[in-house]
């Protein structure tokens, strides 16, 4: 469901001048160019040799021409599919498709409340919910099984939310062996390879480990990924005076340069395979040491981000609506507001970890329910307002004059669904409210997780695939 | 027959007043009886309407049309049923009272209550007590309803009912009331019969005082 391309008059909001874009992209220049990005792998290393970069020890310096050049090979958006093959996401332009988040090690049961390790059930059921609500459009599999021998929680990952939703779908993997049997499961679900790369419904993350520097696993899934012709997302997390500067401006530098790195790299590889560079700066929490995932700061970041992947004229990587709360609260509200209205407003293309409590240490599936509310009302905004005949309704406003009303008027049956609708919002007076059982918004989220969990049944897998996937994952169990 | 009916409740659930009213002439050609199209088509329509609205599936202005068709389907069929098969919920007397402007929210419970079946009196905002007692004389309904949108205003209530007491006409009719400031408490305090939060409760207490549910 696209948040812009359906609305000519969707606001676009700037959290950096044109000036600001500028002095950004000078300070990623010289970092590239004066400081470098470590790749500790031989075959990268080579690879950016050959076209041309500095390279000292496992130190990579990159030129402007060569930035320059390499990113214009990269697509200027990537549109992505469902498991069944339908176009689902136009990720570019300014464009917002929200998503979840990964990999928690624990999660709390939707019933009792208690906080248990994650098993295979707790991404099974996060996948179901997130297949139910309409406003989350890809999702990733939620939880570490800690059932299964940790060297295969990759696949597990995988096989439990692709066969428990249709949704594009981001799934991390830890080593590049762990990838590449996950995309041979999503080629036998596409059909092959090939038209995996035609209809993506797949795609994975390749993780600097900042300040400026890449694993040599996580490479070696670069090359992985790349040579796969797949698209890939570039999932920085910096936190502000930790692992980058205290300040916005500096970690934001610190986002696109690891991003851009990573780009060039996947580009040298295979020109034209698309990329997806950004992630999700946070702040570092100086009390706790702890990743502000729900701060003002990290939506800050997130839109100038996306402002300075658009100068680069590549689709953008975020996050937003994550919270550090332990549960659905008034602070997880705010947090996720803050961070989806202002992300969404700004544009920034695939943004990821809406639904994040506990600052994606816990999965609490209520937390979806919220969120998707929270998007709900923020595609309403984000679309923005028509101004012409029809919605300037001069000659309704004539015909009713003063006085009188629009309750019983045709132009009011056809403009009113427009607005923004919740059963999860009360808007009853007190006695109507008191009448209907005095149930706060959190009691109707509960209520509607437990109707999906106990009623939503996602589209099952064609019953071959289904049969193959699971003859594929018994050498992993 | 039934598929006639079952139409006709569609296209009434649906709002579309002109294909509602030649259905039924076509149900009447066809040789349905009036009390049939009343009870299986419009009515039941009517009935759907009301429950996707109660579970927030429908919004006001859809029922505002469904409504419509209602009126426009009765309008044909009225002639030609009998007194005592007739739809007929109940004869009601509404206005806002003295001293306030305010008019959506009573027009809104009218709209409500025209759609349910009732039929009735908008005496109009800022209605004197005098104003309400002369109709209830004049109409003889089965329902004065009420609105107040101020909590100054509100205070009319209770004046309307000692009106209607001191002229010995509080016993033929229910009172209704409603509006932001109204409750529960204040309308037994003030001896009101009956009290809803919003309009498409107004049609059940309405109703519900009257015994039709």
């Amino acid at each position: 469901m696209p948040f812009k391309t359906s609305s000519p008059h969707a606001p676009l909001f700037a959290m950096l001048t044109p000036e600001g874009i500028e002095r950004i992209h000078l300070s990623v220049l010289k970092v590239l160019r004066e400081v470098g990005v470590d790749f500790p792998h031989e075959e990268a290393l080579a690879i950016f040799k050959k076209a041309g970069a500095t390279v000292e020890g496992s130190r990579v310096f990159i030129s402007e021409d060569l930035l320059m050049e390499s990113i214009s090979k990269a697509p200027n958006a990537v549109t992505f599919y469902t498991r069944e093959g339908e176009p689902s996401m136009y990720v570019g332009d300014s464009e917002t498709h929200f998503g979840t988040y990964g990999t928690a090690p624990y999660a709390y049961d939707p019933y009792t409340g208690e906080r248990t390790l994650a098993t295979r059930k707790t991404i099974a059921d996060a996948a179901r919910i997130c297949d139910a609500l309409p406003n989350i459009e890809w999702s990733m599999p939620m939880g570490v099984p800690s059932e299964v021998p940790v060297s295969y929680a990759d696949r597990h990952q995988f096989y439990q939310a692709v066969i428990n939703q249709s949704k594009t779908l981001y799934s991390s993997t830890y080593t590049a062996a762990g990838l590449e049997d996950v995309i041979e499961m999503a080629a036998v679900i596409a059909g092959g390879l090939e038209n995996l790369q035609k209809k993506p419904f797949f795609t994975t993350g390749i993780n600097p480990s900042t300040p400026l520097r890449y694993g040599n696993e996580v490479i070696a899934k670069l090359l992985v990924v790349a040579r796969a012709g797949l698209p890939i997302v570039y999932n920085s997390d910096p936190m502000t005076g930790g692992t980058s500067p205290a300040t916005l401006a500096g970690t934001i530098v610190i986002t696109v340069v690891e991003g851009l790195a990573g780009a060039i790299l996947a580009q040298l590889i295979n020109p034209g395979v698309p990329v997806i560079p950004g992630g999700g700066p946070g702040t570092m929490d100086m009390l706790t040491t702890v990743v502000g995932l729900g701060t003002p700061e990290l939506g800050m970041m997130v839109s100038g981000t996306a402002q300075m992947f658009r100068y680069y004229k590549i689709p953008s990587y975020g996050a937003a609506g994550a919270s550090n709360s332990k549960v659905v609260d008034l602070q997880c509200a705010i947090e996720a507001t803050n961070s989806i209205l202002l992300t969404a407003l700004a544009g920034s293309n695939m943004v990821h970890c809406i639904g994040t409590i506990d600052a994606c240490m816990t999965v609490g599936l209520d937390a979806f329910v919220l969120v998707d509310e929270i998007i709900a009302t923020t595609r309403r905004i984000a679309a923005g307002m028509a101004v012409d005949d029809e919605t300037l309704a001069f000659d309704l406003i004539k015909k009713i004059g003063p006085g009188g009303h629009f309750l019983e008027e045709n132009h009011t049956l056809k403009h009113f669904r427009e607005h923004h609708k919740s059963k999860l919002i009360d808007r009853q007076n007190y006695d109507g409210w008191v009448m209907s059982g005095a149930k706060d918004m959190h009691d109707l989220i509960v209520e509607k997780t437990h109707w999906i969990l106990e009623n939503y049944r996602p589209k099952p897998l064609p019953d071959d695939i289904a049969q193959k996937l699971a003859w594929m994952m018994k050498k992993f169990e | 027959m039934t598929d006639i009916l079952n139409l006709i409740a569609d296209k009434l659930y649906e709002g579309e007043v002109d294909t509602v009213t030649s259905l039924i002439k076509d149900a009447l050609q066809q040789g349905i009886l009036p009390e049939d199209i009343l009870h299986s088509g419009l009515m039941s329509g009517m009935d759907h309407v009301g429950r996707d609205f109660k579970c927030g599936d429908l919004y006001v202005p859809e029922v505002l049309v469904a409504a419509r068709a209602m009126h426009a389907g009765m309008d044909l069929l009225r002639p030609l049923l009998s007194q005592t098969s007739a739809a007929y919920s109940g004869k009601y007397v509404i206005g806002t009272v003295k001293g306030d402007l305010h008019d959506i929210g009573k027009s809104l419970v009218k709209l409500m209550l025209e759609g349910a079946g009732f039929t009735g009196i908008d005496l109009g905002t800022d209605v004197t007590p005098e104003a309400f007692m002369n109709a209830v004389r004049e109409n003889k309904p089965d329902i004065v309803a009420m609105s107040a949108l101020l909590t100054t205003t509100m205070t009319e209530m209770k004046n309307i009912i000692e009106a209607l007491e001191d002229a010995n006409l509080r016993q033929s009719v229910k009172i209704l009331v409603g509006g932001a400031p109204v409750t529960q408490a204040y309308a037994q305090e003030i001896g009101a019969d009956g009290y809803a939060p919003d309009a498409a409760r107004a049609v059940d207490v309405a109703q519900s005082l009257l015994g039709n549910r």
